[in-house]
């Protein structure tokens, strides 16, 4: 078996507040392997991006991260600032939700990815750095790219800036790119070029990819592993197919019977009852207990364990040896 | 039904029969102009509304749907009057909202009602729940007591307490504010009510619970809905027909299953194969075609079809002349000059005019 690429054990991410330490990730255990896609689905608050922030270690100053984090036989959390800074951009590349305040507006499209070049590598010349850049957008499908690459961010679309963003993010060919909600700003015929474009770059430079996401369609078409997280929480892990037609979550299962089916196939929404948890005042036991319609009394005792459920599948659910046969292994068939 | 009820009426759909169109939207034009220099003299103009017919029947749903800046939520705020439309009429039964004078909006805007996307920007945050539910009912003159009961009953009836009203709208969640903004719209007992994007701030888990509290007050309130979104399986979800609007104009309006099951414009085609579904096996076998940049600006709209710039099948005859929204078949209108067939993909006619098209497929 290949060795993970990313090992992230017992990750703790809190935020001191006023009112006490809000809990954000709470022990985040999960792998990443090379090449493969994994997606991290949530709504929001559920520490999808809080957890990627902790392990770029790009997160604010006020945030207690605990745990170990191993990339590529590099302790993430504990290496020095200026290792950290050598491998982020290089090894490591992230993609951002909103490439406008992500990208800086006062330098060049070109001079950016020129930048992030130089910063790694100071052997290659500013010409050569420009040259690739060029190529790099091209690429990413930036139509005239040697005109393009002097432009500066503002005059790109919206989906043009993030394939700048694409560009620059596999400018050093990392090994693991984090995208975070890629393309959430970005309207749907442009959201599916972007995707587009990410499968390409990352089936020519085989790099993997840790895809964080709320849109469990955009995971369908995407990931090869799907992790689903709910206040703070991994509440279950499997291969995409063990998810969506497997599940053994009581909480997966409610996410994907309220979303409403283009091709018609449901005829009633069954959304979840009540609201989103409050992650100031965690609940004792199961955190999605009050909005379960599985809950049992079982269910306040202890924070669910996460149990296995198959081949490299777990859930967070005391209840999962009882819970019906999953509905979706038939209703999938539809095609 | 109380004796005050009668008295929140607008009267204009007295004498509209229920097979009639209850709004009629004609050639509405919404131009917002682009003006520069220091005598800020108009040098454009944005062209957010070109031109759209619609009709909107009685106890229905029209679902309007389009990708950012094609003009939807200028449309919806256009049938209000929440913006001035620059040409064209709407007509509320009997009545053309556009004419009417301020006063008489006033009173229109009893039967016409609006829910706005952002929760958080739609409600004052110094206002109690109570005021911001009743203040429509106030300014339209419901005696106070009655007011206080019925603003009560309303928050009850959208799943919130009637004691939720002394709070404040930070105390809410984004779902529980929509609710707020449901209790508000429906507190004059409206006719219609336009959905600006009512869904999609929120979260999946709290999105279903708001579409179905929709589906119920439609029933129990007799309401036609506008629904705007940009979510295309939403719309399908909510609404009984669908306008489908590319840069200011209709590409496409037909009822629900036509739409979604036959599309004849090659924009809803490729718009719909876009949409990522929840589910991979049918991901893994469905092909994607990928249109090519971006939507162009309403600034400086395309000649012709607007659409042919980024459409994969255009003609010459695409470049010059402007389609016209006909009848494609029955209940089923497009504005193409060579729509597709029942059961043509694109994708064939595509092939069959010799070009290529960047397909996405899963294997």
């Amino acid at each position: 078996m290949t060795q993970p690429l990313l090992t992230v054990e017992n990750l703790n991410v809190g935020f001191a507040t006023k009112s006490g330490v809000v809990q954000a990730a709470t022990d985040i255990n999960f792998e990443i392997f090379p090449g493969e896609v994994l997606a991290v689905v949530g709504e929001s608050g559920s520490g999808k991006s809080v957890t990627a922030l902790a392990l770029m270690r790009l997160h604010p100053d006020n945030t207690i991260v605990t745990g170990n984090v191993n990339f590529d036989g590099h302790d993430l959390l504990n290496m020095s600032d200026r290792d950290m800074r050598a491998i982020r951009g290089s090894d490591v590349a992230m993609i951002f939700q909103d490439p406008m305040t992500a990208m800086n507006p006062v330098f060049s499209v070109g001079n950016q990815i020129v930048e992030t070049i130089r910063v790694h590598d100071s052997s290659v010349s500013k010409q050569e750095a420009w040259t690739k850049a060029i190529d790099l957008l091209k690429l990413v499908g930036v139509p005239e790219p040697k005109q393009r690459a002097s432009q500066y961010p503002h005059e790109y679309s919206g989906g043009m800036r993030q394939r700048a963003m694409i560009a620059m993010a596999i400018a050093n060919d990392p090994k693991l790119l984090i995208a975070d909600e890629p393309t959430t700003a970005l309207d749907v015929t442009v959201q599916a070029q972007v995707m587009e474009v990410l499968h390409e770059v990352q089936a020519e430079t085989g790099s993997a990819m840790m895809l964080i996401t709320h849109d469990l369609g955009l995971v369908a078409g995407s990931a090869d592993r799907v992790q689903v997280m709910y206040a703070s929480r991994l509440m279950e892990t499997g291969s995409i197919d063990q998810i969506f037609y497997e599940s053994q979550n009581p909480y997966t299962r409610a996410l994907l019977e309220s979303i409403p089916d283009i091709d018609g196939l449901k005829e009633e929404l069954s959304p979840i009852p009540g609201n989103p948890p409050s992650l100031l005042n965690p609940l004792a036991g199961c955190a999605f207990r009050p909005r379960c319609k599985f809950a049992k009394d079982v269910c306040a005792i202890e924070v669910p364990p996460r149990i296995p459920v198959g081949v490299n599948h777990t859930s967070r659910c005391v209840l999962v040896h009882e819970l019906p046969a999953p509905a979706g292994a038939s209703a999938g068939d539809a095609s | 039904m109380s004796a005050t009820d009668q008295t929140v009426e607008s009267g204009a759909l007295d004498g509209v029969g229920a097979r009639e169109p209850i709004l009629k939207i004609r050639d509405l034009v919404k131009e917002f102009p682009i003006r520069a220099g220091v005598f800020r003299r108009q040098v454009g103009a944005v062209q957010a509304v070109s031109g759209v017919s619609l009709d909107l029947f009685q106890h229905e749903t029209l679902g309007v749907v389009g990708e950012s800046g094609c003009g939807k939520s200028t449309l919806g705020r256009s049938l209000l009057r929440l913006v001035e439309p620059t040409s064209g009429t709407v007509m509320f039964g009997t009545e053309d909202v556009t004419l009417a004078s301020k006063g008489r909006l006033r009173e229109l805007r009893r039967d016409l009602q609006m829910v706005f996307q952002d929760p958080y920007a739609s409600l004052n945050p110094r206002l109690p729940i109570r005021d911001i539910v009743g203040e429509p009912m106030v300014i339209h003159g419901v005696p106070k007591k009655e007011a206080r009961q019925r603003v009560g009953d309303l928050l009850e009836r959208v799943g919130l307490l009637a004691e939720h009203g002394n709070r404040y709208p930070h105390e809410f969640s984004g779902g529980q504010r929509q609710r707020i903004g449901i209790a508000r719209s429906l507190a004059l007992r409206p006719k219609v009510i336009v959905l600006d994007e009512p869904v999609s701030a929120l979260d999946v888990s709290i999105q279903a619970q708001v579409l179905n509290l929709l589906d119920e007050i439609q029933d129990e309130y007799d309401l036609s809905f506008i629904f705007i979104a940009h979510d295309l399986s939403v719309v399908r979800h909510t609404s009984d027909r669908v306008a489908v609007m590319y840069l200011g104009r209709i590409a496409e309006v037909a009822d629900k299953n036509s739409l979604y099951e036959n599309p004849a414009h090659p924009y809803t085609q490729s718009l719909l194969s876009a949409v990522p579904v929840a589910d991979p096996r049918r991901e893994r076998s469905r092909s994607r075609i990928i249109l090519q940049g971006d939507v162009p600006s309403p600034a400086h709209p395309p000649s012709g079809c607007r659409f042919h710039p980024r459409c994969p099948v255009a003609q010459d005859k695409c470049k010059t002349d402007t389609p016209e929204l006909v009848e494609f078949a029955p209940g089923h209108q497009v504005s193409c000059h060579f729509p597709l067939e029942v059961g043509e993909t694109l994708l064939v006619r595509v092939k069959e005019l010799g070009r290529e098209a960047q397909v996405s497929t899963k294997n």
